[in-house]
């Protein structure tokens, strides 16, 4: 990690912490290459429990890559990833199942199966880990339909759904077991201006209320302004983080270029609408 | 003739390396593959209501093809044997060599063309579709191993249809050729049936056909979910994987019938 105004890349022991909440997940040194094209370059950056962390950058910079190797669908050519004190990049496939338990995932369009109802996706999970009975499940599965604003899609198929509901499906899949850790790739893209306030809103509310530890994807950056407690600004493959007003005001020209693209009259998080009012 | 020039040489020798090389990498791949399958395969915990879709999708669905063929070679099977038998007065032995025909060869390897066409590429096709569309990631995000939640089903189903669906191939085959060589062309119905009974062995012939059937069954449901398994994440790498299924199934399929039928009661 490049920290705003330094350059020496420090060491696990030597992180700076973001805020004062102890960090969650810890990135250390990624390198990954696609072919002859090298898409991380000692990438460091860490995630501060309870707190959203918005990864932003530019199309193909690697945001979602990064969000993948976290989450251990991807291995990086070299580097660690930890989670929770534990190192998951050489972890056998049967102890990451573990670790995944306690992680959800919002894929960028859904990724709920198609040839599930939009219950029977959202309560997979649940059959698959626990000894719930049928309507616990059920009950559980209105709840986070409730808290996602889902309403009579029960017997729809993900195909059934406009793009907004869809995302909106796929944060309830990916809270129905209550992680501790909530993986989001661009949970905001192709959606219209309205939809990108409800998700932005709901996304705020989940993590109010749950303190999971949210980490994003974007290019939005409206959006990461109004949400982020964290931001990690991906570069050249490396990652420069910081809190979003001090990104905002960083002396880095690549920062601030990308920042000022966003234009004038974002709105700070303290006033984005309740997810109550919103829907 | 002139001698071809060293680097051309080199290069023919390169590129056959290269094959080579990757030709062995895909069969360990494959192996691999296979072995995770059948471990899941054999695991808890048994997924009956998909394996159930699955055999409706692949079995139920498949149903009208197969019998539709099955009748068809059975009655070209019937005319054309009876032509060459009649040739020798030998057109009472028509059961027999439909029989034969149908239960050892035609019936477990038409039947496997037909569901590797049909059934192979839409498994290879959904599969592919669903790694292109992140499903898979998503099963693994919620600690389900897609080998056992998606693969094992299809694989479980596609050995368990096959000798079914082959063996209403050789019934309607064999009705095929009754309608064209007994009801069109006059052979007695006696001797068809009774040629049938006494050439047909439930050891030798049936065993035959079952194992084929199969072996087959395997063969395609493990290629068919290989291919999608490990197709590129986009509309072309998924259409590719379904061609790719599909003629490697077909390929290996008459392959193995080869080894089969040569080895059978060596």
């Amino acid at each position: 990690m490049h920290d705003l105004d330094r350059d020496v890349p420090p060491t696990p022991e030597d992180h700076p912490e973001p805020g004062e909440a102890p960090a969650h997940v810890d990135v250390l040194s990624l390198r990954l290459d696609f072919g002859s094209r090298n898409v991380l370059d000692g990438l460091s950056c860490r995630f501060a429990e309870g707190k959203i962390s918005v990864i932003l950058g530019a199309s193909g910079v690697g945001k979602s890559t990064l969000l993948r190797i976290i989450a251990g669908l991807q291995k990086p050519d070299y580097g660690d990833v930890w989670i929770g004190g534990k190192e998951i990049t050489r972890m056998p496939n049967r102890e990451l199942k573990d670790v995944r338990q306690h992680i959800g995932m919002m894929f960028q369009h859904g990724a709920l199966l198609d040839s599930m109802t939009v219950f029977d996706n959202v309560a997979l999970a649940l059959r698959e880990h626990t000894n719930f009975s049928e309507s616990e499940i059920a009950d559980r599965v209105h709840a986070q339909f409730e808290a996602v604003g889902l309403r009579d899609v029960n017997e729809l198929l993900p195909g059934e759904l406009s793009g907004g509901m869809k995302k909106r499906a796929a944060l309830a899949r990916a809270m129905v077991a209550e992680p501790d850790i909530l993986l989001c790739d661009e949970p905001l893209s192709g959606l219209d201006p309205i939809a990108v306030r409800m998700i932005e809103s709901l996304l705020a509310d989940v993590s109010q209320r749950s303190k999971v530890t949210m980490i994003l994807t974007s290019h939005h950056i409206g959006s990461t302004l109004r949400m982020a407690d964290h931001v990690i600004y991906m570069v050249g493959g490396a990652a420069i983080c910081g809190a979003p007003n001090q990104l905002t005001r960083s002396a880095d020209p690549r920062v601030r270029a990308f920042f000022e693209a966003a234009g004038p009259g974002e709105m700070p998080r303290s006033r984005l609408p309740r997810w109550e009012d919103a829907r | 003739m002139s001698l071809l020039p060293v680097h051309t040489l080199l290069w023919i020798v390169q590129s056959l390396g290269a094959r080579i090389t990757s030709g062995v990498q895909a069969l360990g791949k494959m192996a691999r593959f296979a072995s995770r399958a059948f471990n899941a395969t054999f695991q808890p915990p048994l997924r009956l209501r998909r394996i159930w879709n699955e055999i409706y999708i692949n079995g139920v669905l498949s149903l009208s093809v197969v019998c539709i063929s099955g009748s068809a070679v059975g009655m070209v099977l019937g005319v054309q044997l009876y032509r060459t038998l009649s040739r020798f007065g030998a057109d009472e032995a028509l059961g027999t060599a439909v029989g034969i025909t149908l239960v050892t060869e035609l019936g477990p390897v038409l039947t496997g063309l037909l569901v590797s066409g049909r059934a192979g590429s839409a498994m290879a096709g959904e599969i592919g579709s669903m790694v292109a569309t992140e499903q898979l990631d998503g099963l693994r995000m919620m600690s389900i191993d897609p080998m056992d939640f998606v693969v094992s089903p299809k694989l479980i189903a596609m050995i368990f249809v096959m000798p079914l669906l082959s063996a209403l191939f050789i019934m309607f085959g064999l009705g095929g050729g009754y309608l064209a060589g007994v009801t069109l062309l006059g052979v007695d119905a006696g001797s068809y049936w009774g040629g049938i009974e006494s050439a047909i062995t439930l050891e030798d012939h049936v065993a035959q056909s079952m194992l084929k059937s199969l072996c087959f069954g395997a063969l395609i449901g493990l290629i068919a979910t290989y291919r999608g398994f490990h197709a590129a994440p986009n509309v072309e790498g998924v259409s590719r994987a379904t061609t790719q299924a599909v003629v490697a199934a077909s390929v290996s399929l008459l392959i193995a019938d080869y080894f089969i039928t040569a080895l059978w009661g060596v």
